[in-house]
């Protein structure tokens, strides 16, 4: 990149906050086996699952265990050999500590394994056939959003992808996974970027790694070398939330996304590292998506380190093994701190979307919780916010539950994530209040739903009485005139 | 229940407060240099009357008290201190920043939530009500004239309690170069003449050493000021530099058409509180806009209004009533100059 890309090519706003990666030096370890998992049916975005086995059934790793009728789904694949226990509701790794449908697996302990075709020859293979072997391996996006990996894999005419991004940015304080899997897996992240490219037709790779993690450069740097002439390593400033995918977008390409439109409509395809890896085992080595990293640290985590972590492994066994039993003092965050959630219950499963578990100290944790103080308009929110919001303002529509003027100050392109939180001076505790608003408007869309639909039903009963009167009242009619006729016969 | 982000960047606005106050120390040790006692008696009457304002304000309203040691009473005792001139009475010190705290700010909800600028609003009232008070100018000590020694506590001690005695007030008081010149034009001199019979030097206004306001004399040190609030982001650029350009510009182009009549932009530039404003008053968060086109209309805004008051009006100086206008523009400014949205 020249100095002029240079400068175009940035995201607005950001921070840098101190960056905590104590992890980044402790190799990825496979976590001991468990003696139970427990598979909630929606672990990505769009509909939830049905499970496809009963009760009492053996299953084996790499079994498809549950699926959905629609498109936008991801199946879910048994993490060990074991029996079903249970069908039951479950808490899930969420804020709210509801339930959902889970499916309990009794591990068995031989850990059995059922593979799909291996389709290491992947250069020579129909990329439709490619794109459904990631949809059968249930792939969703490692990096937290958790949506199903093969939405994005189609290839349309109309919009060709000419670039495919990996996003080894990981942006997030604490979290390493991402840069594990770069330095351990390098190359199978460069074959798997290659498949992707293969998959969408794309003629440029770029894997985009921030400065913090020279090594991880330098490995896949390494990796490319021998690999393909078609990619690059693009090296990037430390900048949270580069990780972002319209972010990095506009800072790799210096183009942005138009709203409502898809990095596909401007010819990219952006995936995060973890996932490209996953892509990479489904297809060469036919495996289904049935563990992941998970970066493992926190203050109050005795032994930080990186995990290989099943799917479906309940969290305090997992911190446990990390030197972590005491679990009453403790707050525990499900991903990075800075877009994490807080964990009410850690008796809940890992999930696909489960980057990492930081654990702090109560007391701690909540000393960055302030009090709010009133909003001074001291404009920090709006210097750092990547989608250029004006977060103070938006905020105050929010709290008074105005969703209309919120809406019209672009609530829903709020990306949650946290940049005005963090700079704000009073504490306010701004993305809450947009997560508030997101929630009521939704709610309210529902509520607006089944009222119409119900109007609906209503008019449609009352149409049905009027026309059936009607039709009695022609029948009397007629048996009135026909009587009538015969009378005057 | 905690909304992410779980960590925080560690400002607050307790450490915003003070590094203002420290940003103010520069313009402070000026007009304790230029009135030495008198200044000091001035600015801690100021403070302690602010800070016990808010105190009572607090009790009253049964707001929280942890604001009270937030230092912005503080802040604002100082501000008030810095715009009032040097030979204002101990009571007017007391009233102003009391007006400050419950009139500018208090009234309106506390901090964050009052539209105007405290300390320029309590400036106004008094100015308005005792237009004798505040326009009166003691000659600064560096100067050969200067008729009180305020190097000496127990005349400034008197000086302030028992006031300078209406006949007196001629020999101590000198005009500021905005007032002498705005007298001068209506005399129908031209402004060269009336800059040369004002021995009117760039240098001296640049370092301070005129008469004014306690804190807006010099420029030099409310830059030194300004650089460590532009280095800790505590102000944008866009403001002071939208409001010192705008006046500079108009200055120029006036000056260029009728030099006779319109001063030239350095003169604007350096004279009165419009560095003081601009810096300090204009860019002050709670009532400036927080988008950064917003931030260059206000400024703009500011600068054309201060021209025309100092220009056309009957007051010779015009920078806080500038700001004080612009602030009620505000929330019209942030509504309309939002920046385009990503993607959008
Ligand atoms: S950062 Fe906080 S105090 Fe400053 S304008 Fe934004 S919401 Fe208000
Ligand atoms: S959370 Fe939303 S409003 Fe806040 S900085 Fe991020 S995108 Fe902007």
């Amino acid at each position: 990149m020249n100095l002029f890309d240079r400068f175009r090519a940035k995201f607005h706003g950001g921070i840098q906050p101190v960056e905590w990666k104590e992890t980044a030096n402790c190799p990825i370890q496979r976590l001991a086996l468990s003696e139970q998992y427990i598979l909630p049916m929606k672990q990505h975005i769009g509909q939830e699952c049905v499970p496809l086995v009963a009760v009492g059934d053996r299953v084996l790793r790499g079994q498809k265990v549950a699926r959905s009728q629609a498109y936008v789904h991801a199946p879910i694949h048994a993490p060990t050999s074991g029996i079903v226990r249970k069908i039951a509701d479950n808490p899930i790794p969420h804020p709210s500590g509801l339930g959902m449908l889970s499916l309990f697996i009794e591990a068995d302990g031989l850990d059995e394994e059922k593979k799909m075709p291996c389709l290491a020859d992947y250069r020579n293979i129909d990329p439709v056939l490619i794109r459904e072997q990631v949809r059968m391996a249930g792939i969703t996006g490692l990096g937290g959003a958790g949506f199903p990996a093969f939405i994005k894999h189609r290839r349309d005419d109309e919009f060709p992808v000419h670039t495919v991004i990996l996003n080894g940015v990981e942006c997030e304080p604490w979290l390493t996974n991402d840069h594990r899997l770069m330095l351990e897996h390098g190359q199978q992240i460069v074959e798997g970027l290659d498949i992707l490219m293969h998959v969408v037709g794309a003629k440029k790779g770029i894997i985009a790694i921030e400065s913090n993690k020279p090594d991880a450069a330098l490995n896949i740097q390494q990796c490319i070398a021998d690999f393909s002439q078609d990619m690059e390593v693009r090296i990037l400033p430390t900048r949270y939330p580069q990780g972002g995918e319209k972010q990095l977008i506009q800072v790799v390409t210096g183009k942005e996304v138009p709203a409502g439109k898809l990095p596909l409509h401007i010819g990219v395809l952006c995936q995060n590292i973890g996932t490209v890896k996953s892509i990479y085992d489904a297809v060469v080595l036919g495996k289904s998506l049935t563990e992941r990293v998970v970066t493992i640290s926190g203050p109050q985590t005795p032994r930080r380190g990186n995990s290989l972590v099943r799917i479906g492994t309940d969290l305090s066994f997992i911190l446990s093994q990390h030197g972590l039993t005491d679990l009453s003092e403790v707050k525990v965050i499900h991903g990075g701190p800075m877009m994490g959630e807080l964990l009410p219950n850690l008796h809940v499963p890992a999930v696909k979307s489960t980057t990492g578990l930081l654990a702090w100290h109560t007391a701690e944790f909540e000393k960055s919780h302030e009090q709010p103080d009133p909003c001074i308009h001291c404009g920090h929110c709006v210097q750092v916010c990547p989608v250029k919001l004006v977060p103070n303002e938006l905020a105050s529509h929010c709290k008074h539950d105005d969703t209309e003027r919120a809406q019209a100050y672009h609530l829903f392109d709020c990306i949650e994530c946290g940049c005005c939180s963090y700079v704000c001076p009073s504490h306010i505790p701004l993305v809450q209040h947009f997560r508030y608003a997101k929630g009521m408007v939704a709610q309210q869309a529902r509520e607006q739903k089944f009222s119409e639909e119900s109007r609906q039903r209503s008019e449609a009963h009352l149409q049905r009485i009027e026309k059936e009167k009607e039709a009695r009242a022609a029948r009397r009619a007629k048996v009135l005139a026909k009587q009538k006729a015969l009378e005057e016969k | 229940m905690f909304s992410s982000p779980h960590i925080h960047g560690g400002d607050s606005i307790r450490k915003q407060m003070l590094t203002v106050i420290l940003a103010l120390m520069p313009a402070t040790f000026m007009s304790v240099y230029l009135f030495g006692w008198l200044a000091c008696l001035v600015l801690t009457c100021c403070i302690l009357s602010s800070v016990l304002s808010e105190y009572i304000c607090l009790k009253l309203m049964d707001r929280r008290k942890r604001s009270l040691l937030d230092g912005s009473a503080a802040l604002t005792g100082l501000f008030v201190g810095l715009v009032l001139p040097v030979l204002v009475p101990w009571w007017m010190a007391i009233l102003g920043s009391a007006l400050a705290i419950v009139l500018g700010k208090q009234l309106y909800g506390g901090l964050g939530y009052n539209p105007f600028n405290p300390a320029l609003t309590a400036r106004i009232i008094l100015l308005i009500s005792f237009p004798v008070y505040m326009t009166s100018w003691a000659i600064p000590m560096p100067l050969e004239q200067a008729a009180i020694n305020f190097y000496d506590f127990s005349a400034c001690w008197q000086v302030f309690f028992t006031g300078v005695s209406a006949s007196a007030f001629d020999a101590v008081s000198m005009a500021t170069p905005l007032g002498h010149v705005k007298t001068a034009l209506t005399q129908q001199q031209t402004v060269s003449e009336a800059l040369a019979s004002y021995q009117y030097q760039p240098w001296q206004a640049f370092i301070g050493l005129e008469a004014g306001s306690l804190g807006e004399t010099s420029v030099l040190a409310i830059l030194l000021g300004a650089a460590l609030l532009l280095g800790r982001n505590l102000i944008s650029w866009h403001i002071p530099t939208a409001y010192i350009l705008t006046v500079a510009l108009l200055a120029t182009v006036f000056n260029l058409i009728e030099p006779d009549r319109y001063a030239p932009a350095l003169f604007h530039v350096l004279a009165g509180g419009l560095v003081l404003c601009a810096f300090f008053m204009a860019t002050d968060p709670v009532t400036s806009p927080v988008t950064p086109i917003g931030q260059l209309v206000f400024g703009i805004g500011c600068g054309v209004i201060t021209w025309c008051i100092r220009t056309y009006a009957n007051y010779p100086e015009g920078a806080m009533f500038a700001v004080v206008v612009m602030n009620c523009a505000v929330p019209l400014i942030d509504h309309y100059c939002r920046p385009r949205v990503y993607g959008r």
